[in-house]
């Protein structure tokens, strides 16, 4: 498959998102602000596209070891070091945006969007530049579908919504609803 | 003895994780296609739920502050890693099915969070309570929403067929219909949780006017 | 610099002993892994060597292999962990091994595994392909992963239905390319007569049951078409 297809493939046809359910929780957590979740965004893509290419490069020696069946141990504790690296790295180089993510930048651990991406790469026998290809297209996915949610919700919050809608229960229905408007891509990609 | 009954309850209904607590949303809305489909991403989540309470509650005396969070992420993923091998094997059609979620039972916040919060402090026995609790609140919440899914997307219901294709509202097996329906229940146990806080109010009030008259 | 030593070295020693515990789990479940790979690939070559129009097996009972090696016997062609033979043309692959059964009747059967691109990603099938010495036809075929379909859409090629439209394919339709009926400009078959007919020359009418789901049986075909071109390489002359 070439990389391109692979690449619009995972923004649009197949977003990570809102048709793969992977990232729900930081989705639903960091969306209130269009700015924290561009900033959120690009912290989720660098450690995105920097994963998948360390884990895919361990499979490859875990495989040969015979060992693949430790890929999940492995693999996780790759990305919850990576994200320790972007904590630090974050905190000296721009204090502001370290603040504003708070508690949801080590929470990119346990972003299920990681975990399940390194694994995908794996599972559908990805080469190298596949595997780079698909991290972009599904941090940019990622990316997408929360700054379009945090300039839904900015706006939900001028809304007058019934007292058991307030929370959780809105924020899904209205992920139904972009979600509905995501399964209209359907068919986009012709070969 | 009151005290162990709610530790078990409190993560079916009140603290439940899916409804209240937000956690596990992606297997939540990724597994729960049809009833079984729930059930069984429930069960292995409570499998690795109690063993991994059981494991950190034995050894949270020998686990150094600093590295805590490594410790438990290597434990549970060594029980995720464990339970994907057995169902690949002895489970397989459901193992298919369930496919990259099994895994990623790694990263279910609810797992770490309940290490981190309860068996890292609790005894054994307390720690099994609280991994039932929490488990079967998981599971049960991840069955009604497939059976909901099912019943109105596919006439069935655990397969069973119930009318058939007189009635699909297909969108419900979609990606959308899973955030709809999610959303749609959490407002229900919102709006139950409203109007029993009503009731004890009201019921607050009139002790107080009934002490103030006496 | 002793302390940070001393934390890494507990923090290995925990990590050794979890994967020292799982890899004893991993030896217990690696025979009833194989087992259940295996026994869902034996299931789909029994599917596929049964006749969809009477319902009879075309092997010897005794010829069904029951374990691995005996399944090995029954190889064909084979490219050590390779695919076989990729087509840029269909955007599809011919999977390594494909294995050859000799049917009751006397007649060679051809057992390829092959994939195509679908709506999310590859669909993977295993057909059967039935030669007399003179002809071949593409007697049936089972859908083995199509995980990347949308659930309720695309995900309906794996249904009975379905796969039915893709059935006893004669050699005409298979050297046209074949074309879901959507593709090939010519209405749909209204009666079992015409499907036949549209069969004859390559079109597999699908889109009354895979309806806004065109992209998932046009994957299917052309992984049939990937299948055919091999095929016509690999035994040239005996068609």
């Amino acid at each position: 498959m070439n990389v391109f297809l692979i690449f619009m493939s995972a923004i649009l046809v197949n977003n990570f998102v809102l048709q793969r359910f992977l990232g729900i929780c930081p989705f639903l957590g960091v969306s209130k602000k269009t700015d924290t979740a561009v900033g959120m965004s690009l912290a989720v893509i660098f450690v995105m596209v920097l994963a998948s290419v360390i884990t895919w490069l361990l499979n490859g020696v875990l495989v040969l070891m015979g060992l693949g069946f430790l890929k999940t141990i492995v693999f996780i504790l790759v990305i919850a070091s990576l994200v320790q690296f972007v904590e630090i790295f974050l905190k000296k180089v721009s204090p502001g945006l370290y603040e504003a993510l708070g508690i949801f930048l080590p929470l990119i651990t346990t972003n299920c969007a990681i975990l399940g991406l390194a694994l995908l790469n794996i599972q559908n026998n990805y080469g190298l530049l596949e595997t780079i290809f698909n991290a972009l297209g599904a941090g940019f996915g990622f990316g997408l579908a929360l700054i379009l949610f945090a300039g839904i919700r900015e706006q939900l919050d001028f809304a007058d919504i019934p007292k058991p809608f307030k929370g959780l229960a809105g924020t899904l229905i209205t992920a139904g609803i972009l979600s509905m408007a995501f399964v209209g891509f359907s068919g986009m990609i012709k070969l | 003895m009151a005290k162990k009954q709610s530790e078990l309850t409190n993560g079916m209904f009140s603290n439940n994780p899916i409804f209240v607590q937000a956690l596990g949303m992606c297997p939540t809305l990724a597994t729960t296609t049809s009833a079984t489909n729930g059930l069984g991403m429930g069960m292995a989540t409570l499998a690795v739920l109690i063993m991994s309470n059981i494991v950190i509650s034995l050894i949270r005396k020998l686990v150094p502050e600093k590295i805590r969070i490594p410790v438990y992420i290597i434990i549970i993923a060594g029980f995720v890693t464990m339970i994907d091998l057995l169902m690949h094997g002895f489970l397989y059609d459901l193992w298919k099915t369930l496919g990259l979620f099994i895994p990623l039972i790694v990263v279910n916040c609810l797992i770490l969070g309940r290490a981190e919060s309860f068996a890292s402090q609790n005894s054994v026995f307390k720690s099994i309570l609280d991994a039932l609790g929490m488990g079967l609140g998981f599971a049960g919440g991840l069955i009604l929403l497939g059976s909901v899914r099912e019943i109105l997307g596919a006439g069935t219901w655990f397969g069973l067929p119930l009318w058939g294709d007189a009635f699909n509202v297909f969108i419900m097996i979609l990606p959308p219909g899973a955030f709809i329906t999610l959303g749609l229940l959490a407002a229900m146990f919102n709006w139950m949780g409203i109007s029993r806080e009503e009731k004890k109010k009201k019921k607050a009030k009139a002790a107080k006017k009934a002490g103030e008259t006496a | 610099m002793g302390n940070y030593l001393k934390t890494g070295l507990t923090l290995m020693a925990f990590a050794i002993v979890v994967a020292v515990l799982l890899a004893g789990v991993y030896t217990i479940t690696e025979e009833p892994i194989a087992q259940a790979e295996l026994n869902v690939k034996l299931e789909s070559i029994k599917t596929v060597l049964t006749d969809p129009v009477s319902g009879e097996l075309l092997i010897e009972e005794s010829d069904i292999p029951g374990s691995q090696e005996k399944l090995n016997e029954k190889i064909w062609k084979e490219n050590d962990g390779e695919n076989l033979y990729e087509s840029k043309k269909h955007n599809g692959y011919c999977a390594s091994p494909a294995y050859e059964f000799t049917l009751k009747d006397g007649r060679t059967a051809y057992i390829l595994n092959g994939a195509s691109v679908g709506y999310g990603g590859y669909v993977t099938i295993m057909c059967s392909f039935i030669s007399d010495g003179d002809s071949m036809e593409m007697m049936r075929l089972e859908v083995l992963d199509y995980s990347q379909e949308t659930p309720g859409l695309g995900a309906k090629i794996a249904e009975e239905p379905v796969k039915e439209r893709f059935f006893n394919i004669p050699e005409s339709g298979l050297e046209k390319v074949l074309v879901v009926d959507k593709d090939s400009g010519k209405s749909p078959a209204q009666t079992y007569e015409e499907e036949k007919a549209h069969k004859k020359e390559g079109i597999i009418s699908v889109s009354d049951l895979m309806t806004g789901a065109t992209i998932t049986p046009r994957g299917v075909a052309n992984a049939i078409n990937t299948m055919t071109e091999y095929l016509e390489q690999t035994t040239g002359g005996d068609e």
